[in-house]
């Protein structure tokens, strides 16, 4: 049986402002899910959670043990003062051949082959979501392969993309799937939530949840 | 040809602009001096305020000899070291006690210490430790250290946390943490606490030469300029250590902003 990831009643305030309370889910192997929400629903309280950034005040998370977690925060987060390819070249290992050759594939797949040398500030928005896009991509790339399964985390990937650019990077991340990864997504776009998603967790500030099943 | 136009005004660009800084620092330059001028003829009396003149016509005499050139050699051996050791103790203590709280609680007392000791207090006591020669260094060294200190550990707690977590998320080693992360945070604030350290390095040190009067420096220049009450040459060794300071100064500048290109031609991408 393929190892899952099971959320066992998170629950999680900031003083008096509770964010999250008894969330529960299983996360299968191959899949993509999707988390929908309105804004401070607690989406991204929870991928901060299963990413081991925060700590949740109670509740379980199971399975988690040598896993692999790629996570693509809301905000670019790329060092100013590193050039495109040595913001990704930071978070990979192996020599330098190997690293250079992932560096380029990711740059070619986000469209940015030629800004390897560009610092971020001479970026626009949109290409520096695109870095930070390309960094997660090398690191699970990089290093996916070491570990029993990987999470796939993207907050809001694709802000501020064009369509052509977002239909392309869907097709990619969904063609590239490893059989043992599993991926999380939270979008506020229908179109994305529909492409991508096997199962569309949808959270709202009255800590409900609903779920959809997509095949 | 529509390139060579474009290449042909930039350099005209750049010669224009460089002879109008020169045009508008000579300019400021002749007004300093008239003013000086000025003063001279107001007060009257050579021996309170000289002539730029003669204090301009001492220095073309001291330049060409042989022992300006040994005593002016001396005092920057001294204040270079002074920096440099401080530089480094900054650096490496700075790092320390800003990553480390109790290194923190340790180093920061001593540091208050000597920001609010007069200088004056510790060059009377290097005078009874050291040796004369030496004791310009340490005094350099003992004001230069808190300025660098203060501004290194000020640079590594701005650290971006959000940097810090991304790192922590992708696993990135905590040397690379620190170099790629820490270290250019730093960075600007350690340029800025060097350039403050080299200027309050000349006159601390020229203070230091002043009162242990080492066989060579310029402060012992002053000194027997003061001696002697020769107002026109303790105003050319003045005006020495004005000239030496500046070229430092610019020099340094140079220095860090070559080390920052070359650190950002060697993040260059080559796939």
């Amino acid at each position: 049986m393929r190892p899952k990831i099971i959320l066992e009643g998170i629950s999680k305030s900031y003083g008096n402002l509770k964010v999250l309370q008894n969330f529960s889910a299983t996360f299968e192997q191959s899949k993509t899910y999707v988390i929908f929400g309105p804004s401070g629903c607690g989406k991204t309280t929870l991928l901060r959670i299963i990413a081991g950034l925060s700590n949740a005040d109670s509740g379980m998370i199971h399975g988690l043990e040598n896993w692999l977690i790629a996570y693509m925060f809301q905000e670019e987060r790329l060092l100013p003062w590193a050039t495109v390819a040595d913001n990704i070249r930071l978070v990979l290992t192996g020599t330098d051949t190997e690293v250079n050759d992932v560096i380029k594939r990711v740059l070619e797949l986000v469209d940015l082959i030629d800004f390897g040398d560009y610092y971020p500030a001479k970026l626009s928005g949109g290409m520096r979501r695109r870095v930070s896009l390309a960094r997660v991509l090398a690191y699970l790339e990089c290093k996916g392969d070491r570990l029993v399964g990987q999470m796939l985390i993207l907050d809001e990937p694709f802000k501020e993309l064009d369509l052509e650019m977002k239909q392309q990077l869907i097709e990619y991340i969904m063609t590239s799937r490893k059989p043992t990864q599993i991926t999380l997504l939270v979008t506020h776009d229908k179109y994305e939530a529909e492409a991508m998603a096997n199962e569309i967790i949808s959270m709202n500030h009255a800590y409900n949840i609903s779920r959809e099943i997509h095949m | 040809m529509k390139t060579f136009g474009i290449v042909g005004r930039s350099i005209f660009g750049k010669i224009n602009r460089l002879v109008f800084g020169i045009i508008s620092k000579l300019l400021v330059l002749v007004f300093w001096i008239i003013i000086w001028y000025a003063i001279y003829v107001l007060v009257g009396r050579e021996l309170y305020v000289p002539s730029p003149f003669a204090v301009g016509e001492r220095l073309l005499e001291l330049v060409v000899l042989e022992t300006f050139w040994v005593e002016v050699f001396h005092s920057i051996v001294r204040v270079t070291a002074g920096v440099i050791i401080s530089m480094l103790a900054g650096l490496v203590l700075g790092v320390a006690a800003a990553l480390n709280k109790a290194i923190y609680a340790i180093v920061e007392p001593m540091v208050s210490a000597i920001r609010v000791t007069p200088v004056l207090s510790f060059i009377i006591l290097a005078l009874i430790w050291l040796n004369s020669n030496m004791v310009p260094v340490f005094i350099c060294l003992l004001m230069c250290f808190p300025i660098i200190w203060t501004n290194v550990v000020g640079g590594i707690r701005q650290v971006d946390m959000q940097l810090l977590e991304m790192a922590k998320v992708y696993q990135v080693t905590k040397p690379k943490v620190f170099s790629k992360i820490y270290l250019p945070t730093m960075r600007p604030y350690f340029v800025a606490g060097t350039i403050s350290a080299l200027g309050l390095g000349w006159k601390v040190s020229v203070a230091a030469e002043i009162l242990s009067y080492p066989r060579y420096g310029i402060g012992s220049n002053i000194y027997s300029a003061k001696a002697y009450i020769d107002t026109v040459e303790l105003f050319a060794w003045t005006a020495v250590i004005i000239m030496l300071s500046m070229l430092f100064e610019k020099l340094l500048v140079k220095l860090l902003k070559t080390s920052k290109s070359a650190a950002g031609s060697e993040a260059g991408f080559d796939a």
